[in-house]
């Protein structure tokens, strides 16, 4: 029932369907009987000669069953040849609305351009509100740090294979961080109702297969009432731990031809509870974690709410157990005594290893130095007992190879580290005497004076090189700290490309100030999952911080036009080091081991000839903007104005020639 | 039996003799500096040789006694690639240590107010420690973290963490004292005999 014009050498010629009256099962039948009346009225007549030439087959009259159906009362005509009064991407915005997404990122596509309108007219703009974005992989990246920020999925909507593909990264990086998107693919399933050229172009009969080894669920539903089944169970599993994306094809038809059939109401969204351990396997953890006289644990995924966080606090605690937090969520208060996360001789002195929520137990247990041999050495004594605690372990794994090798633990258990803790820590206090606890808490004070023994050598490593030009990595985190650290701040990028330095001397303490790592390693995440991460934010009164790398920003630079354009006021640094610097490390190092020019390294991994100026682009998309600040005595002056830009609604830019790392 | 101006003149020869062997040959700072960028020094260790918790440790300022330093060039322990004498010649590996050598000291983080700021969040305030023991740390952080690590986690060289438990005081004086290759021999030309017993007990409280 699309309607389509073309120009063509013959003129406009319309090209429209049978059922032009509406979409009532009446209007339908009654269109049957015109057509068997009459073709030639509304058939496609490209060349009425040829029409005249092949009569329509005769229709057999409805059956009875089909006749009484069509006496029920029908909503008011929907349509005539030029209008179209209740398509059915009405009905799809009322599905998205019903599970609670306050936000739809997009770069325009016309293969979605029924359900566009309907979000921003008959859904009003709001709850989900269209968020513009200029390219697709921005689309997908904003939406992966909203849902770390926010708790909840937003969902995007992309073109068909242009726009999906170029989303597909950024999809990629989500599903190695295990975080929900609910992505929307436009679609023109039915080949007949493609306008000839671009419309084949933009179509597929397998819409989600490039990305269906990193989607945890995709359907291309043909009714409104399997969209609504499919849209609802897509958030469901991908809401669900191990968490992912979830893609659903939106047919243009579907979307823009008036209801045929009225669908189904609307239930109200229930979801999943997340997956808990068996409990007779978590008792005989608490008993080998009670027992144990150097229990570690790690966490990665563990905090997926602030109530993850306070159980993770007070299972080490009990236990005084340190932490070593791998940091893909904000797991672990970097002020706590138990945090030991950057002494990892706390792993090869255990005598018990738990592993919450981390698909890369192998990296905390083995290790394959980075040398000509690749060998695997452990970093665990023989004896040390590993116990998993996981939902990881109750999907598998495709095509990509994210989960890293395989570790046989003594005890895997297959539930959700949040949502197993509670009766972990329940059975932990119970086995716990008082003898116990007394020896415990000798184990704590091991652990406070080697925390601040950490603390305060990595203090005076971030002493060396304060006042070098470039400006040390230390002593940017520091700065920005100095001026945040009395606010409520939040920092929405990863760590890993700047030391963790914010993670070795922040006090980072709350569930929101920090986002967590990336997944994936796709380069161009950190520019564009600000951008969500700070609209998650917004209207907090927090202060947001975004630091990010000039390689990573250079990816996707129109991210910052959607900054400026929706007046998300986010306060990004670049840590501009005019380098890949990981990959010019790796050049570097491979012509060390064949003794040719190291110096060689450079070539193909530096962005200096020009240096880019980044303060310019940044105001030329609409941001406040300084820089470049190579020198370390300009960098407080240049971030107080630019923090004041920040707390007046202006997102703003700080370019900061560092060091490498 | 030696005058008192003999034995003086021996300790003279005796610190003399040690700076030589810790400075190397004689070498231009000014060149080493481009030999070092050349070679992709500063992509690990940083443009002033401070390192970075991830990638390279720590070589400058008070570079490691220059035959550990050409140890590890030549034969590195840990991830660092080799720098064999057919990428990086003698005269270069001596002008890169003149620049590491001639790279002064800065401000210590307690004269940093932002880095003075920096607590040491639920665990409490630092403990006292006895003032040798606050002297090995700073001996410590000047002559060995740049192999040993910032908290003796390790580097070039080993983790010194638990080292208690492999060696008494009187070994760790020991050890220090007359050390096995490639750990540089620091007593007596750079490191007395009280910082040898506080480093000692620096470690032995890791």
């Amino acid at each position: 029932m699309r309607h389509t014009s073309d120009s063509s050498a013959e003129g406009l010629v319309l090209h429209s369907e049978p059922d032009t009256k509406g979409p009532s099962r009446s209007s339908f039948l009654t269109g049957m009987g015109i057509a068997t009346a009459g073709a030639a009225v509304t058939a496609v007549t490209p060349n009425a000669a040829a029409a005249d030439a092949t009569p329509p087959p005769k229709l057999a009259p409805p059956s009875p069953i089909l006749a009484a159906a069509d006496t029920k009362p029908l909503p008011p005509v929907s349509a005539d040849a030029l209008h179209v009064f209740d398509p059915g991407s009405d009905y799809m915005v009322d599905v998205v609305k019903n599970l609670g997404v306050d936000f739809i990122a997009a770069m325009p596509g016309s293969t979605f351009r029924g359900i566009q309108e309907s979000f921003v007219n008959y859904g009003g703009n709001t709850k989900p509100e269209w968020i513009t974005v200029v390219h697709e992989e921005i689309s997908a990246a904003l939406a992966h740090g909203y849902a770390k920020v926010a708790g909840k999925p937003m969902a995007i909507i992309v073109h068909n294979t242009v726009g999906l593909q170029h989303a597909s990264m950024a999809l990629y990086n989500a599903w190695c961080d295990r975080v929900p998107i609910l992505v929307l693919v436009g679609n023109i399933a039915d080949a007949a109702t493609r306008r000839p050229g671009v419309e084949w172009d933009h179509t597929a009969t397998d819409v989600a297969q490039m990305v269906r080894g990193f989607v945890k669920y995709d359907d291309q539903p043909l009714s409104l009432d399997s969209f609504r089944e499919s849209t609802t169970r897509a958030y469901a599993l991908m809401t669900t731990p191990p968490q992912g994306a979830g893609l659903i094809v939106v047919d243009a038809d579907l979307a823009e031809s008036p209801v045929r059939e009225k669908p189904a109401a609307i239930p109200p969204y229930r979801p999943v509870r997340p997956p808990v351990g068996d409990p007779a396997a978590l008792d005989e953890v608490a008993r080998l974690l009670v027992a144990a006289t150097a229990p570690v644990i790690v966490a990665n995924r563990v905090a997926r709410t602030p109530a993850g966080m306070a159980s993770l606090v007070t299972l080490a605690e009990l236990l005084q157990a340190p932490v070593v937090d791998l940091a893909a969520r904000m797991n672990f208060p970097t002020d706590h005594y138990l945090n030991q996360s950057f002494r990892r001789s706390v792993v090869a002195e255990a005598d018990l290893v738990l592993n919450l929520e981390n698909d890369e137990l192998f990296g905390v247990v083995d290790d394959v130095p980075d040398l000509v041999q690749r060998h695997t050495v452990s970093r665990v004594k023989r004896s040390t007992k590993i116990v998993d605690i996981n939902s990881e372990l109750a999907v598998g794994a495709g095509n990509y190879q994210d989960k890293q090798r395989f570790v046989q633990a003594d005890i895997a258990i297959a539930g959700e580290a949040e949502a197993s803790l509670p009766m972990l820590i329940e059975a932990v206090q119970r086995r716990l005497t008082p003898e116990r606890r007394a020896q415990n808490a000798e184990r704590a004070q091991r652990y406070r004076a080697a925390f601040i023994a950490r603390r305060m050598a990595d203090r005076d490593a971030a002493a060396v090189a304060w006042d070098a030009s470039p400006i040390s990595v230390p002593r940017m985190c520091m700065e920005i700290w100095n001026q945040i650290r009395h606010e409520d701040w939040a920092l929405v990028s990863q760590s890993q490309f700047i030391g963790s330095w914010p993670q070795r001397l922040w006090d980072i303490t709350k569930h929101y100030q920090w986002i967590g790592s990336a997944g994936g390693g796709g380069v161009g995440y950190q520019g564009a999952a600000a951008v969500g991460a700070a609209l998650a934010h917004n209207g907090t009164g927090r202060l947001v911080v975004n630091i990010v790398g000039d390689g990573e920003l250079m990816v996707l630079p129109g991210s910052l036009w959607t900054l400026a354009h929706h007046r998300i006021p986010v306060l990004n640094v670049v840590h501009n080091n005019r380098s890949w610097h990981q990959e010019e490390m790796h050049v570097t190092r491979i012509a060390d081991r064949r003794d040719r020019n190291p110096a060689n390294g450079r070539v193909g991994t530096v962005i200096d000839d020009p240096a880019i100026d980044y303060a310019k682009m940044a105001e030329s998309y609409g941001l406040y903007a300084e820089g470049p600040i190579s020198s370390p005595h300009d960098l407080a002056p240049a971030l107080a104005r630019a923090i004041d830009a920040v707390k007046r609604g202006r997102p703003a830019l700080i370019d900061v020639v560092s060091q490498g790392r | 039996m030696m005058s008192r101006s003999s034995i003086l003149a021996f300790a003279l020869a005796l610190a003399l003799l040690g700076a030589a062997q810790n400075a190397g040959p004689a070498g231009d700072p000014a060149r080493g500096r481009t030999a070092f960028f050349a070679h992709g020094c500063e992509e690990c260790h940083g443009t002033l040789g401070q390192g970075n918790p991830r990638d390279g440790v720590r070589i400058a300022p008070h570079p490691v006694p220059y035959e550990a330093f050409l140890a590890q060039l030549r034969k590195p322990r840990s991830a660092m690639p080799p720098y064999d004498a057919k990428i990086l010649g003698e005269r270069d590996a001596a002008d890169i240590y003149a620049f590491l050598a001639s790279i002064p000291a800065g401000k210590p983080a307690t004269a940093i107010p932002i880095l003075a700021a920096v607590g040491t969040g639920n665990a409490g305030p630092p403990p006292k420690v006895a003032a040798g023991v606050a002297h090995g740390r700073a001996v410590y952080t000047q002559n060995c973290a740049s192999c040993h690590g910032a908290d003796g986690a390790g580097g070039f060289g080993p983790a010194l963490t638990r080292e208690r438990s492999r060696k008494d005081l009187r070994a760790a004086v020991s050890f220090i004292e007359n050390p096995v290759a490639p750990m540089p021999k620091l007593y007596p030309s750079r490191l007395s005999e009280r910082d040898v017993a506080d480093v000692a007990a620096y470690v032995e409280s890791l």
